[in-house]
């Protein structure tokens, strides 16, 4: 089966001071038709620039390598017109910030009309399909939403909003970036609840973006970690929260505070999150970790299969018969 | 809605009645008694003496005085002028027509030029965008009694291209003798509208919901009639509203610079010989026309900005 998006080496540069500084440095990702994967990673570790360029919605500046082909297709050499296509009919993306992703001055119905309206609905005919759209994501009053604007309305409405947007043009795929960071806990599990159950009824495949490893489980069906800029693990989502393969990831899970064990103390991942461009030359993860060995700083690791997933690290195998990655050490900082 | 324009529009009246208040009152702050000043440097008898004290009820009290001249007003009466030995509505009537044809051209030129240029250089960063910068930043700081003269200098002396002087006659004849005053008369408000309109764009272009309606798959035309150009008219036009109406004021500098015998000039004249009443009119003719044309920007800020239209309808 073809994937039905490919991501190849992706490197991200922004010009930065007098150099093009990477914001994502190497990212490889395939999602095959249907399926949910989730990109987990720290802020600034280059998740949404890369749901942004598979869209390509990048600002003007960013300089972008690698490849990513959406059913075969090079996403990022298309043309103006086949782009567009492509946008309208194939991807579609949602936000971390509902509030500000819709023109503060046009009403909800000019927004999912303006999206109707490329494919050639308009006028009532428009008005019923944003109404039946708008209770699909379970919005009861409807004709109040289409008459209201942005401001009008709260956060989890307008996220329902850009998701019903979203699933107008019946897309194949779906990017959602941190759909439910900003919004309160109740909200955000509607909110998942909509998106999970809208992607299983129409097998969309879904990019879903956060940076909590266990929503990304709960949702999706593989998990990739990304860490300044570089994809270092992807494994199905249950094996990653099992037996991680990539000591960031151990560090990740075992610093979550746990409901069921008191802990005097949470165990954190020493040392702070770091931006691609600051990454030393070998392993971006090696100044962190417990695990690192003067060779670790020698050269990037290679991105390689391993228990039926990928790690970029060299002492995976290693740590992983030892043990050592369940258990990961921590110096206490 | 409906509640908040009449709310404008009544506070626009406010504004118009305190100031004629003022402009009024002014005529009292002048150094000696108000008939004195009435008279000005000339020689009256006690019979004009008698006839202005009657036409300005100077011996009732204050605010009836005030009333009987705002009364006056309201019914085309601005009173009479002892210099020129006619009533003031004589002498604004033949006038305000140049006027208002040279602030109208100004105004065109000042929202066209700007805003034209400004949405330009607000799209395109780069080499026109850098050239539109240079120029505005350079028209910016000219006033308009420099911009009028280097343009007499410049058009109408060197190149001969227009005329030195004067207002013309007869429509097209008119619009070719005030182009260069229009000119001079916009050219700063032109370039602050640019400046404005080129931050507007910019910033909207920026936003995050840019970036919703690209990836949407809509046409960059699209995106920037819809998105961008709509919601950077919101600042553009409470802008290029208050440049217009800053017009006003530099109509005085740019009729009495090109010798054109409008309003502006007539002020300046009248000023200078002590035609109270005159100057007291004209005042308040200029300073109707900008509350008028801010209570416009007022209105359409509100049909503009549908968050303006919330807020008032809350408060």
């Amino acid at each position: 089966m073809t994937d039905l998006l490919r991501i190849e080496g992706l490197r991200i540069q922004f010009p930065g001071g007098s150099q093009m500084r990477d914001v994502v440095s190497e990212v490889s990702l395939a999602i095959a038709p249907g399926e949910a994967v989730g990109l987990v990673g720290e802020s600034g570790s280059g998740k949404s620039m890369t749901a942004r360029a598979v869209i390509r919605v990048l600002p003007p500046t960013a300089r972008v390598s690698g490849e990513i082909t959406f059913d075969g297709a090079p996403v990022l050499s298309m043309a103006s017109k086949q782009l567009r296509a492509f946008r309208q009919k194939d991807v579609a993306m949602i936000f971390q910030d509902p509030s500000v992703h819709l023109n503060p001055i046009r009403t909800i119905l000019d927004f999912l009309a303006e999206g109707m309206r490329l494919r050639g609905v308009t006028g009532d005919a428009a008005r019923s399909r944003a109404k039946s759209l708008l209770s699909q994501v379970l919005i009861d009053d409807p004709d109040r939403v289409l008459d209201s604007y942005p401001h009008q309305l709260s956060g989890g409405m307008l996220q329902r909003v850009m998701i019903a947007s979203a699933i107008d043009g019946e897309p194949r795929l779906l990017l959602a970036d941190e759909p439910t960071t900003a919004l309160d806990v109740t909200t955000q599990a509607e909110v998942l609840a909509i998106i999970d159950r809208l992607r299983r009824e129409r097998g969309v495949g879904l990019l879903f973006i956060t940076h909590d490893l266990e929503l990304a489980a709960a949702i999706c069906d593989r998990t990739v970690v990304m860490y300044a800029g570089r994809t270092v693990e992807e494994q199905g989502s249950m094996a990653v929260h099992r037996a991680p393969l990539h000591p960031y990831t151990a560090g990740l899970l075992v610093s979550r505070p746990h409901v069921s064990q008191k802990q005097a103390r949470l165990q954190v991942l020493p040392g702070r999150p770091i931006a691609a461009y600051e990454a030393p030359g070998g392993c971006s993860f090696a100044p962190r970790c417990a695990h690192a060995q003067p060779a670790c700083e020698a050269e990037v690791p290679a991105f390689r299969a391993l228990a039926g997933g990928h790690v970029a690290c060299r002492r995976a195998e290693e740590l992983r018969t030892a043990g050592l990655l369940k258990e990961v050490t921590h110096a206490e900082s | 809605m409906a509640r908040t324009i009449i709310f404008r529009i009544l506070g626009a009246l406010v504004t118009l009645a305190v100031t004629s208040f003022v402009v009024y009152g002014a005529l009292f702050l002048a150094p000696g008694s108000p008939i004195n000043f009435l008279i000005g440097p000339h020689s009256a008898n006690p019979a004009t003496i008698a006839r202005l004290e009657t036409q300005y009820h100077l011996n009732d009290p204050f605010f009836q005085q005030w009333w009987t001249w705002v009364t006056g007003v309201l019914h085309g009466d601005f009173g009479y002028s002892i210099v020129a030995r006619s009533s003031v509505s004589s002498l604004i009537g033949p006038r305000i027509g140049t006027t208002v044809l040279l602030i109208a051209y100004a105004g065109i030129l000042t929202i066209g030029f700007g805003v034209v240029g400004g949405i330009f250089s607000g799209l395109r960063p780069g080499k026109i965008d850098g050239s539109v910068t240079v120029l505005t930043s350079i028209g910016l700081g000219v006033p308009q009694f420099v911009s009028a003269v280097v343009f007499i200098t410049v058009f109408a002396v060197n190149l001969k291209w227009f005329p030195t002087f004067g207002g013309g006659s007869g429509f097209a004849d008119q619009i070719y003798h005030l182009t260069l005053p229009a000119l001079a008369l916009a050219l700063s408000g032109a370039c602050y509208v640019s400046r404005l309109t080129r931050a507007a764009v910019r910033d909207e272009t920026g936003r995050e919901h840019v970036v919703t309606a690209r990836a949407r798959g809509l046409s960059s035309s699209a995106v920037v009639r819809r998105h961008v150009l709509r919601n950077a008219a919101i600042p553009v036009v409470t802008v290029s509203g208050l440049t217009v109406a800053g017009l006003i004021a530099g109509t005085v500098v740019v009729e009495s610079a090109f010798g054109i015998n409008g309003i502006g000039a007539l002020l300046v004249q009248s000023v200078q010989q002590s035609d109270f009443p005159t100057v007291q009119a004209i005042t308040l003719v200029m300073v109707a026309a900008f509350i008028l044309v801010n209570t416009i920007v007022d209105l359409a800020y509100l049909a503009l900005d549908p968050r303006i239209r919330a807020r008032s309808a809350a408060g």
